[in-house]
């Protein structure tokens, strides 16, 4: 026996210290971004008063130096701004990685099979034809839970959207992956047609339906934080305890069911999660461009591919990313977020396509 | 060797599987195959391509399941373990496995533990030990703190092997272990393997094309022809060039070392 695995250890993935560096930082990120988006906006209000503000709030004496609608602007505006900004980058960054690995496709995004054109059906119908039946129904259990009927019935259409493209694509009750992708892509352009469908013949909610399908972080309230909030957090805490099956899933059908990989319960346990973060997301800010597309690819390339640390990374940072691009969409002026999301994504995905054509690699 | 036959890591009994294609007619694979492979066994699997080879492994592993007979992996059948439980007895090495970029070589034997962890978060002491243990037997011991995609061929393979020893089975398959390996590795391999079966009393059925070196370091040998088990017994006597010419449907002049080296221990179950 040679003493070579004396030097370190060889299994046990990250050590402790590096995952204690890489999920600091990105902690660090997201607070950093956080506190910019509180502090930053139309009224300064700046970081110190900030910090007091918070304090106060808090519980602790502090004498009040800021003007008396600052607290106001924070806690009612910015803050459920942040937070929905962060939750929802949290989660296309989660899922952004689910279905990188899912498909084994580097070009794979939240939004791959459906779950994005299935959510601007919902909000369109929503916002287009609210008087049909069932829609008045689910209106009557969104004014319930104090939230908007669009933003419901994204989130069920976008489950809807996944579910159809689920059952198309299953033959003798398995479904490939390629398949899988195919499907998503036909249903997502058939539904995308029927939206256009409705803008066309309804003019007059154009504006608000174009604004949300660039998707857009503004009108968040607390209420909606709180029905997203547990559906992108707990159905990412579940992605996360998923770790070795992705890890696994990247070794192909056979390499993987042969490590006791159960394929088809564990792609619905992760289709089924992954969607659910996804529709939470979108039904929160609209069709947010590339985030789940360029975190998990950027993560990747910072930390390796290894989904113990690439799952919590990705959702840090695209918690930190949104945040940020909702600020600086904010500071130029009432740009939608997505616009500025895809203002960064676009040239990524371009380096990221000359990357793998120069050479060609496995996800 | 002890005479008396031990209970079989695996049986096929009376094995026949159909791909089934809507509107197309039915394409039999394997057509009534009755294979048993007795613990600490090695044997090959030789035949043309499309004889049924890598059907028969993945028919041993349950992720395909047959048209009619019975799998017995184990003495249960296959199908009623888990793929856990099918995981932690039998480890199979396909033939193009994908491997992720990015990984390194201690991180994806690692993965070979899957099937025995006992927490969601990390590995023990015990999967440390399984893997240093299966990085020393697949000669990739050295390989260590490299990364996947910067290894050569034959490099890759003899990971993969790893991945598959940590992996703990009493049974490995192996779909064309050499392939990717110089002459040189794939004596090792054969040689390394029939070390583990002596040691861990692991049986091994491995998917081999070259007669000679199968001849060389092989003990028992079933030769497959349209979906039936034509030949099944000690290399030197399966591996006759007349029956390779009628299999394989050539007549080069082999230069089979018949009778040398083979490991020389019984182990042969004729059909």
């Amino acid at each position: 026996m040679r003493a070579t695995a004396a030097v370190r250890p060889l299994v046990g993935g990250p050590s402790p210290g590096r995952a204690t560096l890489v999920l600091g930082a990105g902690i660090s990120l997201l607070l950093v971004a956080v506190l910019a988006g509180v502090a930053v906006g139309s009224v300064e209000v700046g970081l110190t008063e900030t910090f007091g503000i918070i304090a106060q709030h808090l519980g602790l004496p502090v004498a009040p130096t800021w003007d008396a609608s600052a607290p106001t602007i924070l806690f009612e505006v910015r803050l459920p701004r942040v937070l929905a900004g962060a939750l929802v980058g949290a989660g296309l960054g989660c899922a952004g990685v689910v279905f990188q690995a899912l498909l084994r496709n580097p070009m794979a995004d939240p939004y791959v099979i459906g779950a994005a054109a299935g959510a601007s059906l919902g909000a369109v119908l929503a916002i287009t034809a609210p008087i049909v039946l069932p829609i008045l129904a689910v209106g009557a259990g969104s004014a319930w839970l104090g939230i908007g009927l669009a933003q419901v019935m994204a989130f069920l259409g976008g489950l809807a959207a996944v579910t159809l493209v689920l059952i198309v694509a299953r033959q003798d009750g398995r479904a490939s992956m390629v398949t899988l992708l195919l499907t998503g892509y036909a249903v997502s352009s058939l539904i995308a047609a029927g939206v256009a469908l409705l803008l066309v013949s309804s003019g007059r909610a154009l504006s608000s339906v174009v604004g949300w399908l660039l998707g857009s972080l503004g009108g968040t309230g607390y209420p909606e934080l709180a029905v997203a909030a547990p559906l992108v957090l707990g159905g990412s805490a579940l992605l996360l305890l998923r770790w070795r099956t992705l890890n696994l899933l990247l070794l192909g059908d056979e390499a993987a069911s042969g490590l006791g990989v159960d394929l088809a319960a564990a792609r619905r346990g992760l289709v089924l999660l992954a969607t659910v973060v996804t529709s939470a997301a979108v039904a929160l800010a609209g069709t947010i461009g590339f985030v789940g597309l360029v975190v998990p690819h950027l993560v990747r390339l910072a930390i390796g591919p290894d989904h113990r640390l690439l799952l919590p990374v990705s959702c840090l940072g695209g918690a930190a990313l949104l945040v940020t691009a909702d600020l600086v969409a904010r500071l130029v002026g009432g740009v939608p977020v997505g616009v500025v999301t895809a203002l960064i994504g676009a040239p990524f995905f371009l380096w990221l396509l000359r990357r793998s054509v120069a050479a060609p690699t496995s996800p | 060797m002890s005479q008396s036959a031990p209970e079989p890591i695996l049986a096929l009994e009376d094995v026949r599987f159909s791909y089934r294609r809507r509107g197309r007619p039915e394409r039999e694979v394997l057509r009534g195959v009755t294979v048993a492979i007795a613990p600490g066994e090695m044997v090959a699997l030789l035949g043309p391509n499309g004889s049924g080879k890598t059907t028969m492994l993945r028919l041993a592993v349950g992720t395909m399941a047959p048209s009619s007979g019975f799998v017995r992996l184990d003495s249960r059948p296959v199908g009623e373990w888990t793929r856990r439980e099918v995981a932690q007895r039998v480890a199979i090495l396909p033939q193009l496995p994908s491997l992720p970029d990015g990984f390194r070589v201690e991180e994806l034997v690692e993965m070979g533990r899957a099937p025995h962890a006992r927490s969601r978060f990390g590995a023990g002491p015990e999967d440390e030990a399984a893997v240093e243990r299966a990085l020393i037997d697949a000669d990739a011991i050295d390989l260590v703190g490299r990364r996947i995609d910067e290894l050569s061929g034959g490099e890759r393979q003899r990971v993969l092997v790893a991945m598959a020893l940590a992996q703990e089975p009493r049974l490995l398959l192996l779909d064309e272990p050499t392939q990717h390996l110089d002459l040189a590795h794939q004596v090792a391999l054969l040689a390394a393997l029939d070390r583990l079966r002596r040691s861990r009393g692991l049986a091994v059925v491995a998917v081999l094309h070259d007669p000679a070196l199968t001849a060389l370091s092989v003990p028992r040998v079933i030769l497959l022809n349209h979906g039936r088990v034509v030949a099944d017994g000690q290399s030197g006597d399966v591996l006759r060039p007349p029956t390779i010419a009628s299999v394989f449907g050539i007549s080069l002049p082999i230069a089979v070392a018949l009778g040398g080296g083979a490991g020389g221990s019984g182990g042969s179950v004729p059909g």
